[in-house]
């Protein structure tokens, strides 16, 4: 492989010299002949051409293309085809590589450090006859010795927690042995930090026949590493750390230099053979007093039980040497597997799924590896690739938590003794030590979820997924719905009554036994709702080491909000006793539809937000209740900004659901009536243009009674404004947008105008039939027909094809007939033609995913508090955006709550590389691949040509309509930046506990403006929507009735919005404008840099331009005035910044 | 205020209420082109630059009528800064206008105002609404049958008008159309070819797929060299 390697590169070479220096590294060996023939060419161009040098290159790329192939570069191609999945993702394979090579300065320092070390080692000072009791500080005198000072330092030093149970005699000796062991020494770190391990082995004298028991050997070998640490000098920084997070394990961590990056463990192990590994086998018992303060009420039965984590913890330092070797052969001269190690590595550190207690290490990985390489599951030729995927499918397709597996050759007996006691087995080569003690079954199956996820995403073999899999980190806060942090609780409390057994087996890890007796408690609790509850554990060598217990938890979305928890049948007395004690005065008997009688628990709720909160009062119940721990819950806090709090309405309302499912309720109903309106030409299709329609509305309209005021002015069917100065505008009642498809016709009238007026007189007759037939108001403009339906207006369009076809057409000097696109061909089609297919989809995706619409709604919320509204990044485009999310499902499962929909659209905006690559919504599959790959490389041949934001959905014809005028760069970049400042903030709360109020995440930065125009609030229609919201009167609405002299009321009038539409139409060219849409009462104004500029006198500058000194200058001071002039009535003043 | 002039035109400031502290500058000129055109006549033209957005013609007539009698303003473009073409009933009023250095507007409806208006008055009577365009539809009509019968006359010399309605009308001059036929011929042309049948042809194909390969490889490393130069690879 490797020589091919270089093959591609010597090809680059001559091509262009630029593109190789970037991106191949220099061969290592090159063919004296080409090189010389690549010398003597370049001469002779320099001789014969020396003004050209263009020409002869491109001829020369030509002839690269088709030059006849060398063996080894067909194999490469070939070999490129066959082992990795294309040739994109090999490239990026080899760049990650490149970048977690570790760098040549610190590998030098650490060989230097380390001969240091032995040498040290050599010469280190030996004493032995050392009591237990003896290291206390011994007070200083003239005579004090070596060993009194030694004493004196391991106390102020080190601090032991670990008790035994004799005073323990200790000799502090030279090691027998030092060995390296590791990633490192395998090769298979990935960097850049440099981390390897060193084995110190204790020698034979420093024991005695039976310290396995009782502590004995642990409290040893403290101090035997402590005895180390202390003599060992010239290091920048030395703490004893646990091993792996587990606290019967503890090893010393030095950082011999500033290098922070260089990092050294060293473990202590017995020398070999002095205990025989059987004796840590799960069935021993090796501890005999109750020294970890466990409460244990019969010491007899500990006796009597196998203490199996502490036996683990001492068979892993038994077998250290043995199982490192083993690797070392196994994983020897194996340079591709070695690469695929540091790739699952890289790729489990970016889903922070390595640390903490219970984790999959990386030390697991390289077992796994070396088990998969033994059983010749993977062998040395297999590319780097294929070593990363056969080792995701094993653990996909293998379930290990039934078949237990081993690196030796261990019995069948054996392995089913591990398995009694063990959730997963994977034995070491002795057979005594079980490598995935200490792995979390949750923590496993998460992992192997993430397995079957890369599976999937390798298989859809896009440009993004090398991207996801290894380049994006995934960080803790995001990959739950719910997270329940423990750490105000710490250090845990006896809450469960365990027995003497269940203390004695997890003797030493007694805090553990509680956490996963929470674990298993919020299973019982959470059922089927939950898909796992993984714990995230953290320890710091100190007395009591747990810092950190977060659980994760997953939702189930079929059964997570089920309103009926249901128990056992009423007859089956026992089951149903416990079942009752379990939920205490939550648990009711119930009789239901089928006629059978169940102990059940009802969760009384409403609406969809309710059904959310289920979870929560089920752990609160759990915990609260039954534990009375105290928790923090990262789960529904920001929907809060999706409630309207400000206006009740008649029926009861969480987030936008309810509305958005009574709007699509009436709109159905109005739908039917008109299907049956007879007319010449019969309603074939009705859509929702509305945001309501795919329910990622934030408020969407409420469907109430309309309190029309007594003086109010009529005309016709409508409320109408009194021809008087108006102090107030009515709350906004948006119109909802809706589209109307007639059956097909050929007897359209050929010109724009007449068809524009036979719309018009269709409305007529709708109206005329709404009225006539269901007695059901409506009102007729020129270009829509309003209908008052239930308490909610709705504007219908007509959508006639052939509309477009007559915008579009053209003629030709030639007299050839042509069509093109213009402006206003392309909004119709956009806005009535492809918006309701792709409204229509969005509904499905929300049926689909019920967090869709609130999730969605939030984000628009989250953004227009930031004063981007519709006009800087409109509203479909972030409907599409998070659509993306739940179509692709890249880094995550699919999201159940609105909250966790949104932070993970964070995560995503903020890191997503527009200028790169396209988002891909494919709807339904409905682009074929080869059509996504055409457009893909489109896409990147005229990169600058087309819009900043590029989505590929089915129903465009791939131009990205939805995108073509905004988000500008500009735009993009200011939202990349508010996502990546919030999402630190919120993942800071989770991660460092930082605690601010929610509402500063929706607050405007109102710095940075050149003006800042301050609107009359009660002329803003939609005041009431505001997030910080001033004392004003709540509006409550009445349920709708019809009656008789009912009129339209004032819909769709929206002051501000139109002056925004007024200022953006006037004064683009000058300015930006900035307004948060919900109820904001500000609009912030940049000018344009390019406005500013001082010009000379021409016809073409003079636009709000004044003449100052011959010269044309930006008019300010009278721009200024003109938005007072255009907002006349609802602007309060302008502040200059 | 002195008066500014710069390449022939001259500089009006107008305010848009008697409030006002600032003021907008107009430049104005006679309106002369080689192209003369009906609706601008010469010597009572006075074209206007940098016109604020929301002027209507209607205030421009009223700005500019104590200068003398406008008869028409013809504005370029809407809700944006504005050409104007004012013309006057008479030359002298025009060559009293090219003399004012400012101008006062009162008249001006904005803002909330203007909004009101709008709403209420896109609240139409349906009787009426449907009156005109049956109306116009009549007419629409008329006009269509107008046509055809145009087409379908025979002229006095006893000549008939070939037309579109003929038996067989051809091929019609479409942009569609033209890309469809281009198209026949070229599959048909493919259809005479064989493939596979001289050597040069199958070393052929082979060359080509190798070049696709290398093609497509180039591809990737292009796409992998931009995403270095994002600094696309450090993982943490």
């Amino acid at each position: 492989m490797d020589s091919s390697d270089e093959d591609i590169t010597d090809h680059d070479e001559n091509e262009s010299e630029n593109e190789a220096s970037d991106i191949s590294k220099t061969p290592v060996e090159n063919p004296n002949k080409r090189k010389h023939k690549e010398i003597s060419q370049k001469s002779k161009k320099v001789k014969l051409e020396p003004i050209s040098t263009e020409d002869p290159k491109k001829s020369k790329k030509k002839n690269e293309l088709y030059k006849p192939p060398t063996i080894e570069e067909l194999n490469n191609l070939k070999m490129t085809e066959n082992l990795y999945n294309n040739n994109l993702f090999r490239l990026q394979i080899e760049e990650l590589v490149k970048e977690v090579a570790i760098k040549t300065k610190r590998k030098k320092a650490l060989s230097s450090w380390l001969e240091n070390f032995k040498t040290n080692i050599e010469n280190l000072p030996e004493f032995d006859d050392i009591s237990l009791s003896d290291i206390k500080i011994v007070s200083k005198t003239k005579k004090s010795t070596k060993k009194d000072k030694f004493i004196n330092n391991l106390v102020t030093n080190y601090q032991c927690h670990f008790k035994s149970d004799q005073d323990l005699k200790l000799n502090f000796l030279k090691p027998e042995n030092i060995e390296v062991f590791g990633l490192y020494e395998n090769n298979a770190l990935a960097g850049p930090n440099l981390e390897t391990s060193i084995n110190i082995t204790m020698p034979k004298s420093c024991f005695h026949v039976k310290d396995f028991l009782n502590n004995r050997y642990i409290v040893k070998r403290f101090y035997y590493l402590a005895y180390i640490a202390e003599n060992l000098t010239d290091v920048h920084k030395k703490t004893i750390i646990y091993h792996e997070n587990n606290i019967l394990l503890p090893i010393l961590l030095i950082q011999p230099t500033k290098d922070e990056k260089l990092i050294i463990k060293i473990h202590a192990t017995p020398v070999e053979d002095y205990f025989k590994p059987s004796r840590f086998l799960p069935s021993q018992n090796n501890i005999k007093q109750d020294l970890f303060e466990a409460n244990i009420n019969d010491i007899e039965i500990l006796r009597a039980t196998p203490t199996i984590l502490y036996n683990a913890t001492l068979a892993h330092d038994v077998t250290l040497r043995e199982n490192s070797a083993f690797v070392a052969t196994t994983l020897h001269e194996h340079e591709n597997v070695q690469e695929g190690i540091k790739l699952l590595c890289i790729w489990l550190k970016q889903r922070n799924l390595d640390v903490g207690y219970g984790a999959f290490t990386s030390n697991l990985i390289m077992y796994f590896v070396t088990y998969l390489l033994a059983k010749k599951k993977l062998n040395k030729l297999m590319s780097s690739y294929q070593i990363v995927r056969n080792f995701w499918s094993f653990l996909a397709t293998t379930d290990l938590e039934k078949c237990p597996i081993s690196l030796g050759d261990s019995s069948e007996n054996n392995l089913a003794m591990f398995k009694q006691h063990f959730d997963i087995v994977f034995l070491d080569r002795t057979g005594c030590y079980n490598l995935a003690t200490f792995l979390d079954k949750n923590v496993f199956r998460r992992v192997k979820q993430e397995c079957e996820m890369a599976m999937r995403h390798l298989d859809d073999s896009r440009m993004e997924s090398f991207h996801s899999l290894f380049l994006t980190k995934v960080p803790f806060g995001l990959q739950y719905d719910l997270l329940i942090d423990l750490t105000d609780a710490l250090p845990l409390k006896d809450q469960f009554i365990s027995t003497d057994v269940e203390k004695s087996k997890n003797i030493g890890y007694g805090q553990f036994l509680t956490i996963t007796q929470i674990s298993d408690l919020l299973h019982k609790g959470l059922g089927k709702r939950a898909l796992n509850i993984v714990p995230h554990i953290e320890v710091k060598y100190k007395e009591s080491p747990l810092t950190k217990v977060i659980f994760g938890i997953n939702l189930n979305p079929e059964t997570a909000f089920n309103f009926i928890e249901m128990g056992p049948v009423l007859n089956d007395y026992t089951k149903a006793d416990e079942f009752r004690k379990f939920w205490g005065y939550l648990a009711s008997d119930r009789r239901f539809r089928d006629g059978s009688t169940h102990v059940a628990v009802y969760f009384k709720t409403s609406t969809i937000r309710g059904k959310r909160g289920i979870i929560k009062r089920i752990i609160k119940y759990l915990l609260i209740e039954k534990l009375d721990i105290k928790f923090k819950l990262y789960y529904d806090e920001f929907e809060e900004f999706l409630l309207n709090k400000k206006v009740t309405s008649p029926y009861p309302v969480g987030t936008n659901e309810e509305s958005c499912l009574k709007i699509i309720k009436f709109a159905d109903e109005l739908g039917q009536k008109l299907r049956s309106v007879q007319m010449s030409l019969s309603i074939t299709g009705i859509q929702g243009l509305s945001d309501a329609f795919s329910y990622s509305e934030v408020f969407p309209p409420i469907a109430a009674k309309f309190r029309q005021a007594d003086n109010a002015e009529i005309k016709g069917k409508n409320v109408i404004f009194p021809n008087k100065k108006i102090g107030m505008i009515p709350r906004l009642i948006e119109p909802l947008e809706l589209v109307l498809q007639l059956e097909h016709s050929s007897k359209w009238p050929n010109n724009l105008e007449a068809i524009q007026h036979v719309k018009t007189s269709f409305y007529l007759e709708i109206s005329k039939m709404l009225q006539d037939n269901h007695n059901i108001i409506s009102h007729v403009t020129r270009e829509y027909l309003e209908v008052f339906y239930e308490g909610l207006v709705f504007r219908y369009r007509l959508f006639v094809p052939k509309e477009i076809g007559l915008l579009k057409k053209a003629i030709t000097e030639t007299g050839e007939l042509k069509y093109t696109e213009n402006a206003k061909s392309e909004q119709l089609e956009k806005s009535l033609g492809i918006l309701p297919k792709v409204n229509a989809t969005l509904k499905g995706i929300q049926l689909q995913f019920p967090s869709f619409g609130p999730g969605t709604a939030l984000i628009k919320r989250w953004l227009r508090s930031h004063l981007i509204d519709d006009f800087h990044m409109p509203d479909i485009v972030i409907n599409l955006l998070n659509a993306a999310l739940y179509v692709n499902l890249t880094s995550f499962q699919e999201s159940c709550t609105p909250q966790i929909a949104f932070l993970r659209f964070l995560k995503f905006i903020a890191e997503f590389q527009w200028e790169l690559q396209p988002v891909l919504v494919n709807f339904n599959e409905e682009i074929t691949k080869e059509d996504i790959a055409d457009l893909e490389s489109k896409f990147q041949q005229n990169r600058a040509a087309v819009q900043p934001l590029y989505i590929i959905m089915p129903y465009d014809q791939g131009q990205s309509i939805f995108t073509k005028h905004s988000p500008s760069k500009e735009t993009l970049h200011r939202v990349q930046g508010l996502a990546h400042a919030t999402l630190k903030l919120v993942l800071g709360r989770i991660e460092e506990q930082l605690v601010f109020d929610l509402k500063e995440l929706f607050k405007p930065n109102m710095e940075g403006y050149n003006l800042l125009i301050h609107l009359r609030p009660l002329l803003n229609p939609r005041r009431h929507e505001q997030i910080d919201n001033p004392a004003d009167s709540k509006i409550v609405l009445e349920k709708y009735e019809q009656h008789k002299n009912e009129k339209i009321p004032i819909a769709g009038f929206n002051p501000v919005h139109s002056y925004l539409k007024a200022l953006r139409e006037s004064y683009g060219e000058f300015a930006m404008f900035f307004h948060d849409t919900y109820g904001g009462s500000t609009v912030g104004v940049l000018w344009n840099p390019k406005a500013k500029e001082v010009k000379e006198f021409k016809v073409a500058h003079i636009n709000g331009k004044k003449l100052v000194n011959s010269k044309l200058e930006l008019n300010e001071d009278a721009i200024i005035e003109d938005f007072y002039i255009l907002g006349k009535g609802i602007v309060k003043w302008i502040e200059k910044k | 205020m002195t008066s500014k002039e710069i390449q022939g035109f001259k500089v009006v400031s107008v305010v848009f209420s008697s409030k006002s502290t600032t003021f907008h500058e107009l430049f104005i000129k006679e309106h002369s082109l080689r192209h003369q055109e009906d609706n601008k006549p010469p010597g009572r033209t006075l074209f206007v630059l940098n016109i604020p957005p929301y002027v209507t013609e209607e205030n421009l007539k009223n700005l500019f009528s104590p200068c003398g009698k406008v008869l028409n303003v013809i504005l370029q473009n809407k809700n944006q800064f504005n050409n104007a073409y004012v013309i006057f009933s008479q030359r002298e009023h025009l060559l009293k206008a090219v003399k004012v250095t400012n101008l006062c507007l009162n008249d001006l409806k904005s803002g909330l105002e203007k909004w009101i208006d709008e709403y209420n008055n896109s609240i139409e009577d349906p009787t009426k609404l449907s009156n005109e365009i049956n109306n116009f539809m009549l007419r629409f009509d008329k006009n269509e049958e107008a046509g055809k019968k145009k087409v379908e006359e025979i002229d006095d010399e006893g000549w008939t008008v070939v037309t579109k309605k003929s038996r067989n009308p051809g091929i019609a001059n479409k942009e569609s159309v033209k890309i469809k036929i281009n198209e026949k011929i070229s599959q048909a042309s493919k259809k005479k070819e064989l493939q596979n049948f001289y050597t040069f042809q199958i070393k052929q194909s082979k060359q080509k797929n190798l070049t696709m390969l290398r093609k497509n490889y180039e591809e990737a490393k292009k796409k992998v060299t931009l995403m270095k130069s994002s600094r696309r690879f450090k993982p943490y």
